[in-house]
Order: C-alpha cells, then structure tokens, then sequence
C-alpha cells in the first residue's frame, strides 16, 4: 500500500506538470482525487487496515501528505498557465521613454578637473590647493615680480581693503596658482610632484575672460630635473588629454619666475597646422611654462645649486573648452549660472 | 604686443635664401611667436607677438638680428647688413635751446639735434608703402622719419617746431595733478599728477614725454626749424602714466620696456641725415646730448656643464658659443668648461644671469629638438606631511569632495559655480551682517566687492533667477567661503551648500544623513536650533547645519517655493569622513520584531528618544517609527541576540524598560 501511495503521487506530480490548460488540471484534479479519484479510492480502503500496532495511523500520515503534495502541484502548475496566459495577452510600449531617476548635472569645470587630475595622479602627483586670498609677497615678490610690475597693477590684480603686513605686503586674490609654488615648497622637501587646481582672480571682463577663473598649476621638483622632463610631461598629457594624433610645440616666452620660459601650443584640429582662421598659424596656445627660477627655487628654501625644477600653470576654462569643442562665444556664460546652460552638461 | 613686420623690409636688413613661411615658422619656434602672416601685394606682413621682456625686437633691426642667429640652425647661410654709423661731422655752434630737467633721474639720456630751413611736403613712396604695411598713416617727411626709425631701431623720437618752443626753453619735470595737455590727437588730457612733461619759456606744456607730443609744439605745413628728439625716460613713470590715462601709444610701450641708451646716438645722427636729405633742411648746430645715467655693461658667466643639467641634452660647447655670439653676445674668455660673455647693450634689461644664457642656447638649440621623458619617479614616495604648514588643502579632502559631488549628483542636484565676490544689495537681501566681509578696494564693480561668507546669498539668487524655466530646483555649490582673521590671512573654509525647493523637510533631512553615511560618518546628531532649523554635530564637533529658509528672506529674492537650506563644513568633515567599515558576524537566530505606539505631549522631539530606546539594552537592534498619528507615534523595535534565540521573558522586560523610561524621561504613555 505504501508503494502504491507512493507511485500514484509520483505518477499524478508528472502529469499535473505536463498540463496545459486548466481544463486539463482539473482533469487530473478529477482523477486523482475526485470522488471516485485513484488517491481518494486508496484513502477507502484506509478502514481496512487494522486498528493498533499504528500501521493505520502510518498511512494515514502518508495519504495526507500526498493529498496536499499533488494538492500544491495542482495549485502552482495553475499559476504557471495563469501567468502563461497573461504574459502572452502583455504589451508593452518600449519605444515610450522611461521614467528617469533624479539625476543632476556637474558644472563644466567639475568635468574638466575629473579629466585633468587623474592623469597626473597616475604620475605621482599629489593634489593640492593654497590660499585663495593671499599675501603680495607670496603673489609676486617670491615669483621675481617686484613693486611696479604691470601685473601687479590695481587694474590687474584685487587688493583686499585690510592693513597691509609689515613684510608680506597688502592682501590680494591670488591672480595665479603660482602663488601656490612657495608655500608647496616651503610645505615638503624635494622631490616635488604637486598639482594645484584653484580659483584665480583678475580684473578682466569681456567675451574671453571672466573676473574668477581656474587655473591648474604643476610643480616638479628634484635632483636632475631638465627641460625634457618638462617635454615629457606636456607630451603625456597632451596625448591622453587631446588625443594620440596631436601635437605640441614649445614656443619661446617670458614669465618672471620661469628661466627658460614658453608657451605650450597644440597644433589646430580643424587645419592641422597649416594655418586657419580659428588659429594662430595652425596653433592654439594652451599655457604657460618653464624651469623654475634659480631665485624663486631659494624664496621657497631651496637650494638651486642642488635642485632644479620645472612649473606650468594652464587656464582650465581653456584647456576644456579646447577638447570639448564647447564653442562658447562668450565664456562669462559659465558662471551665470543660467540652469538651462548646467542642463547640458 | 603684437607689431607688424614687413618681410622686404627685414630682408634690407639680412640676406638669406629662407621662404616667407619659413622666417614665420622659424621666428616662432626659436624667438618671437608670428600670429599671422598678411600677404601684401608682392610683399608679406608679418603679425608677431612681442613678449615684454623683448623690446629690442619692436623693430625690424631687432628682428633681422635675431634671424641671423635663427636661420643659420635651420641651415641658411645669412648676411645681416645693419644701417652704417652715420659719420657727420656736425656744426661747433651749440644749439640755443636752454634745458633744465628737473630731477634728472627722469630722463637718463636726453638728446637733439636742430635742422633748419626744412620744407614740409610728402614723404618718398617707399617710407609712405613701408608705413602703410605696419598699420601707420604717412604725414609728412619729418613726422614720417620719427615714425620709420621707431619701427627700424625700435627707438620713439619726437619731433618739435622749433619755432614754437617758447623761449627756446625746455623745463623737463613732473607734472601737478589736473595740469591740462592737449596732445597730438586734438583730446585735451588732464595730468593724473606725477607725469613727465616739459613745459617752455612761455610755461606752456609742450610735451606729454614717452607718450604724445602737444598739438601747440607739433610740425604743421608752414614748420621751417624741427628740433629732432630722441629720450630715454624713467620707464614706470611712463607705463603709470598711459595706464592712468589710458593711452597706450607705440612710444609708451617702447619706453616701458626699456631703452637701449646706448643706441640712441646712432638714432639721432641717422633720424637728422634723413630729414636733410628728404626736406632740404640743414643741421645747424652740434647735437645735445645729456647722458646723466651711463648704460651699465654686464658680464655673465656660463659653465658648459650646468647648460647641459638644465636642457639635459648633450649640446658642444662650440655651438653654445655660436649661437651666442650670434645673438650678439661677446665672448670675453673660455675654457674647457666655462666661458664668459659681455651682454649686448639691446638685451641689457633682459639677460643678467646664467639661466639668462641658459635660455638663448635651449631656444636657438630648439625645443623642438628636445626628446620627451617622464621624469623618473623618486625611489620614495612619502605622501605625508613634511612640514609643519597652517595654510592650504591637502588631500584626502578632494577625493571626499568629489564623492559628495557624485551623491548629491545622483540625487538629483544641479551644480553651480557663482563668483566669489557678492553685492552689499545680495548680503542685506539674504539678511548677513555686511561688516563681517573682507572688501575688495578695486572691485571691478559694485556687485563684485564683497568676499562671501557664506553661499547662501548667491545661491538663493541663482534659484531666484531660474525659478520660471525651472519650478523644482535641487541646486549645490562647493565653494570657499572667506571668515575675516586678525593680522592673518581669512579662514578659507570650504563649504558645500545645497538649496531645495520643498517643504519636506524629513527627505531633505535625508539627503543630508544619507550623504553622511556615504562618508562613513554615522555618528552625528541634529540638536534643534529655534523652530526650523537645526545644527549638526559629530563628537561635537559643529559640522553643518539645515533648516527652513525664512519666509522675509524669501521674499527679498522673489522665491515663491519654500526652500530648504543645508551647509556642510568639507574641512571639517574630510577629518571625519572614512572608508572603513565595521563588520559584524551575522547572527544565526532570527530577530524578534514588535510595534510599540507611545503617547507624546506636542512638539516632542523624536531624535532623542530614539536615542533612548535605543541605548536601552545591546539586544534592541534598532527602532523605527513607522507610523504617527496626532501625538501618538509607533515605533518597530528589532531585538536580536546573536549568541541565541530571545525567549518571550526577555522581551517582555525590555519593553517594560523601554515604557518605563521614556515615561520618565518624555513623559510618554502607552496606548492602550
């Protein structure tokens, strides 16, 4: 009897599993445990057993555990056809557009630092920011740029309206990241590998310029730094930056606290140097660059005749704008802070 | 300074087989950048960009130098055939004109020469085709010559009518404040005080010197005497003066940057040649020449083996010498490994020092020719600090910066970057005391004259302005903000502040602990702070804060929406801000889970009594509320122990704990 139990059960979980249609299950459901159904006759015959030695009360146990094991297979495989049927019937318009998370938008120069800052991580710089608001001192005699200096005018750079300091001079907004160069140096002994990347101030407003802006300012300091280094350097970032197929060229210039000095330009996208009317005679100037000046290198304690160095301080707005391809007919746009302008980015 | 150049005048100057765009390519890889080149029937115009500490090379004389020494690294031969020393020997008698200059230190070589019985009339066809190309309307042949010579030599020289120096007296001095010159161009300028002008016998001023002559003095048709006039002045007297004035002319920039004293003379004696010979005049009397603060001569030592340190290539010492002295430096002596070199009087200003040369040798030697390598990283990379430093950021503050940059992002803000600067109209608006803000002394307007102290003003403007296109604003800025200091440099603090328009306080609040946690800061706390708003703290620290914005303020930005305002201290939260998590061991027995509904008298604040619930006993795993109604608020209590399974009586004594605490406590009731 067991077995037999135990075979109907089998038997009857096959054939619900097989059922296509609810008719067909309530079929089998008829068939086996229906009035007349196979595990209803069993469940008879039950009275035949006799009382005692608990094997009545055995099969009893086991007829009711296969009446609700064929019972739960019925009951599912109904849900199988259900849900069978339902998704058959189911139409879904994927072309409509989704319903998006909130999802907000950087400002250009959040995008522009996520895009420069890395690729000098890689190289073992380290990242760091000085003082917005500065010390004249820091700002421009450090950096060979002594009283009188044109960039030192009040329509160059802002003075803050505090008592000036007796040595350091009166408080300005830092016109340059290179104020940042002294105070690295005075900070760490080299070597020297700092990126800063920071707001800067001057007294400019029209189409291409905006009174703050951001510059990113590299210093490498150590034993045996030359001029190839500093090649180098510009060579690696411009590839990855711009991309494998551009070219640069250093072109002789002149920045006080930089001995040599030059410019560093990318040849133009759309002319390939041949000269255009976007360009400069088929280049785009990117920034400014050099080997640190013996006397700014011993402003920020260090000993030029053991140590050499190289600086480079670049316009982020412009650096940006030059890989994007953002046209910006008027870069003041960037700090008005219009959302329909943030919007796209 | 960008100056135009014509090529068939340079090559009067140097011979030599290079192309137009060859001498343009050339020119700026290894001196001076050339911006453009403009064809000019059968000639070419060259666009160059002059960096200020090159003003020798405002000329085509100092431009055919520097060929001389450029080309030849290129593999063209040149021949450079500078305007011969002009040998005249001049009339004995002294020229009558009185001078007095007054201090001299304002003009370190004053100069001129008198040409009499001139004829004013047009100037030869190849000077009027030569000024036209560099931008220059021709006038006549005296003013034509002054203006030639500036573009040949670089020099500016001003030409005077004799005849209408009164007295034939010249006081060079400083100016009075509001002392009135009518110059050249017919504009009536007023003296900022401090200029150096010359006024005659007559005290009339006859000269805004270095910048533009005066109309009263100048060379008209009818002119029969010209005093020819070539200075050199006190070089940030000048630039003070055209910046004050705004007048920027061709002599004042060259006078700025410096002049080469000793090339005036040849100037003087070639500038008075011309004019005999193209108006007919004659020289009548000897040259002035007051020469009150001799050139210094400089000397500059290079060793052969610091040039290769700096450039790091290997460069012969024969070809230092070369490009050198090509440049027109004189090599004084040598050995096998360091030479000596006199500095040309035209670079006086400009080469004083080893790197000097340095930079002469890697420009002509070419960057161009320079090999590429990343510098060798150092055998040890200490990422700590060295020093003991007060100012700056260091990291890790930017990576946490940026990773609230990237949350906030993804829920939904918009990022701003407004000026550090605000209006006085923006900081009463958004109700700050004013008196508390560093000032600007030169802002370039009103609306940019105050440091901000905080990002609110800005950022409530912002939402102000784009309230029409945009009804649901989620904005944020990161930013420094400036807090004054005594005798130091101000606090830069940097802030992130974000501006909601809800009223949904509870999700704002969210936002904030949910960008907390992703900071892995979960320990901080809300203390009240006046009905809206509250303070947030971590081990006490005041790290921020949130709160409804007033409804006044609101109303001074036109904000129709209710905003909520939150400000986050990113200084002080990157001290606490860490990527390390806690684990602990996952408990096999399943939590007891039950719901409590407590009784509170209004404006109970619930932080601290869940707080309390929740410090209860170490099984209470946690306790939310998940529902409240009026004054009645229930709480889901979690309890689990990770070591075995809770029996009922344990549960029951700690809910009994629980009701009995925050009944003393809160004065809580349990609804029955």
């Amino acid at each position: 009897m067991k077995k037999q139990i135990e075979q109907i059960k089998s038997v009857a979980e096959k054939e619900i599993k097989k059922a296509q249609n609810s008719q067909a299950i309530e079929n089998l459901r008829i068939k086996y445990l229906g009035r007349k159904g196979k595990l209803t006759q069993v469940i008879k015959k039950i009275s035949q057993i006799p009382k005692g030695k608990g094997q009545r009360r055995e099969m009893g146990i086991l007829l009711n555990e296969a009446k609700k094991k064929i019972q739960l297979a019925i009951a599912k495989q109904n849900q199988i056809i259900k849900r069978k049927k339902k998704n058959k019937n189911t139409w879904i318009d994927t072309t409509a557009p989704g319903q998006l998370p909130p999802i907000g938008h950087f400002h250009p120069i959040t995008l522009a630092f996520r895009e420069i800052w890395p690729l000098f991580e890689r190289l073992g710089f380290t990242l760091v920011s000085y003082p917005e608001i500065e010390w004249e001192w820091f700002a421009f005699e450090a950096l060979n740029m002594p009283t009188g200096h044109p960039a030192r005018d009040d329509f160059e750079t802002f003075f803050l309206d505090v008592k000036p300091h007796s040595k350091l001079g009166e408080m300005v907004l830092t016109p340059h990241t290179s104020s940042g160069q002294i105070r690295e140096m005075r900070r760490i002994n080299p070597p020297v590998r700092m990126i800063n990347i920071a707001k800067c101030y001057r007294l400019n407003w029209d189409n291409t310029h905006t009174p703050m802006f951001h510059q990113f300012e590299g210093l490498v300091i150590d034993k045996n730094i030359n001029l190839t280094h500093l090649k180098g350097i510009f060579e690696y970032f411009t590839k990855n930056f711009y991309g494998p197929e551009r070219k640069i060229r250093l072109r002789p210039f002149h920045f006080q606290f930089t001995e040599p000095s030059f410019e560093v330009d990318i040849d133009c996208p759309i002319c390939h140097g041949r000269g255009c009317r976007v360009c400069k005679s088929g280049w785009h100037e990117l920034g400014g660059a050099g080997m640190i000046h013996p006397q700014v290198l011993k402003n920020g304690g260090i000993d030029p005749k053991k140590y050499s160095g190289f600086a480079f301080g670049w316009g982020v707005e412009r650096t940006y704008m030059m890989k994007s391809g953002l046209k910006l007919n008027d870069i003041r746009i960037l700090y008005e802070n219009d959302l329909r302008f943030v919007e796209q980015f | 300074m960008n100056i135009l150049i014509p090529v068939s005048w340079l090559r009067e100057f140097i011979k030599t087989k290079a192309t137009t765009p060859q001498i343009a390519n050339y020119l700026s890889l290894c001196s001076q950048s050339v911006e453009r080149v403009h064809r000019w029937k059968n000639d070419s115009v060259l666009e160059i960009e002059i960096t200020s500490n090159r003003p020798d090379c405002l000329s085509v004389i100092g431009l055919a130098r520097e060929l001389n020494a450029i080309l030849p690294r290129f593999g063209f031969s040149t021949k450079l055939t500078l305007p011969k020393k002009q040998k005249i020997t001049l009339p004995s008698r002294k020229c009558p004109l009185k001078i007095k200059i007054n201090p001299p230190s304002i003009c370190p070589r004053f100069t001129a020469i008198l040409i009499e019985n001139v004829k004013i009339g047009p100037s030869p066809k190849l000077i009027q085709e030569r000024l036209y190309k560099i931008g220059l309307r021709p006038l006549n042949n005296v003013i034509d010559v002054s203006n030639y010579l500036m573009f040949e030599t670089g020099q500016p020289i001003h030409t005077f009518d004799y005849d209408k120096i009164a007295g034939q007296t010249m006081i060079m001095r400083l100016s009075q404040k509001g002392e009135k010159v009518i110059t050249l161009d017919g504009v009536e300028r007023t003296m900022p005080g401090g200029d150096i002008v010359i006024e005659d016998g007559a005290g009339r001023l006859i000269d805004l010197c270095g910048i533009m002559g005066a109309k009263n003095s100048a060379i008209d048709r009818n002119t029969r005497r010209v005093l020819f006039f070539v200075q050199s002045y006190n070089p940030q007297l000048i630039r003070r003066t055209s910046i004050l004035l705004g007048h920027r002319t061709e002599a004042a920039v060259r006078f700025e940057r410096g002049i080469d004293l000793e090339n005036i003379l040849p100037v003087v004696l070639r500038g008075a040649k011309m004019i005999e010979k193209l108006s007919g005049g004659k020289i009548t009397s000897s040259m002035i020449d007051l020469y009150h603060q001799k050139q210094k001569s400089t000397k500059v030592s290079l060793s052969f083996g610091f040039v290769q340190k700096i450039i790091g290539e290997k460069i012969e010492h024969q070809l230092m010498i070369e490009i050198l002295t090509n440049l027109g430096f004189k090599l004084l002596k040598k050995d096998s490994r360091q030479a000596q070199f006199l500095v040309p009087t035209w670079r006086i200003h400009d080469v004083g020092i080893e790197e000097d040369l340095i930079e002469e040798i890697a420009r002509l030697y070419g960057y161009f020719n320079l090999k590429s390598q990343i510098p060798p990283l150092p055998p040890i990379i200490d990422l700590r600090m060295q020093k003991k430093t007060t100012k700056g950021k260091f990291s890790p503050l930017f990576y946490w910066r940026e990773r609230a940059k990237d949350y906030l992002r993804y829920q939904g803000f918009w990022e701003t970057y407004s000026y550090s600067f605000i209006s006085k109209k923006l900081i009463n608006k958004a109700q700050i005391n004013k008196e508390e803000h560093l000032v600007l002394k030169n802002p370039l307007s009103q609306d940019l004259k105050f440091m901000r102290r905080s990002l609110i003003p800005s950022l409530l403007d912002i939402l102000s302005q784009n309230q029409a296109q945009f009804p649901q604003e989620k904005i944020f800025e990161i930013a420094n903000i400036y807090l004054p200091r005594k005798k130091n440099l101000p606090y830069e603090n940097l802030c992130l502040t974000g501006l909601v328009t809800t009223k949904n306080f509870s999700k704002t609040k969210g936002i904030i602990e949910g960008l907390l946690q992703d900071l892995g800061i979960i320990n901080y706390q809300f203390i009240p702070q006046g009905p809206t708003t509250a303070k947030i703290y971590v081990n006490k620290k005041h790290i921020g804060q949130l709160g409804l914005v007033k409804s006044a303020i609101l109303d001074n930005f036109k904000i129709e929406k209710d905003v909520i305002s939150f400000t986050l201290d990113i200084d002080q939260i990157s001290q606490l801000a860490t990527k390390q998590k806690i684990y602990a061991p996952l408990s096999k027995y399943p939590p007891v889970v039950e719901d409590l509904t407590l009784i509170f008298s209004p404006k109970t604040y619930l932080g601290p009594v869940i707080h309390s619930i929740e410090s209860i006993s170490p099984l209470i795993k946690n306790a939310q509320i998940i529902d409240s109604f009026d004054c009645s608020r229930t709480f889901r209590l979690t309890y689990q122990n990770p070591r075995r399974s809770l029996t009922l009586a344990e549960i029951k004594e700690i809910r009994e704990k629980i009701v009995k605490e925050i009944k003393e406590k809160f004065g809580a009731k349990v609804r029955q």
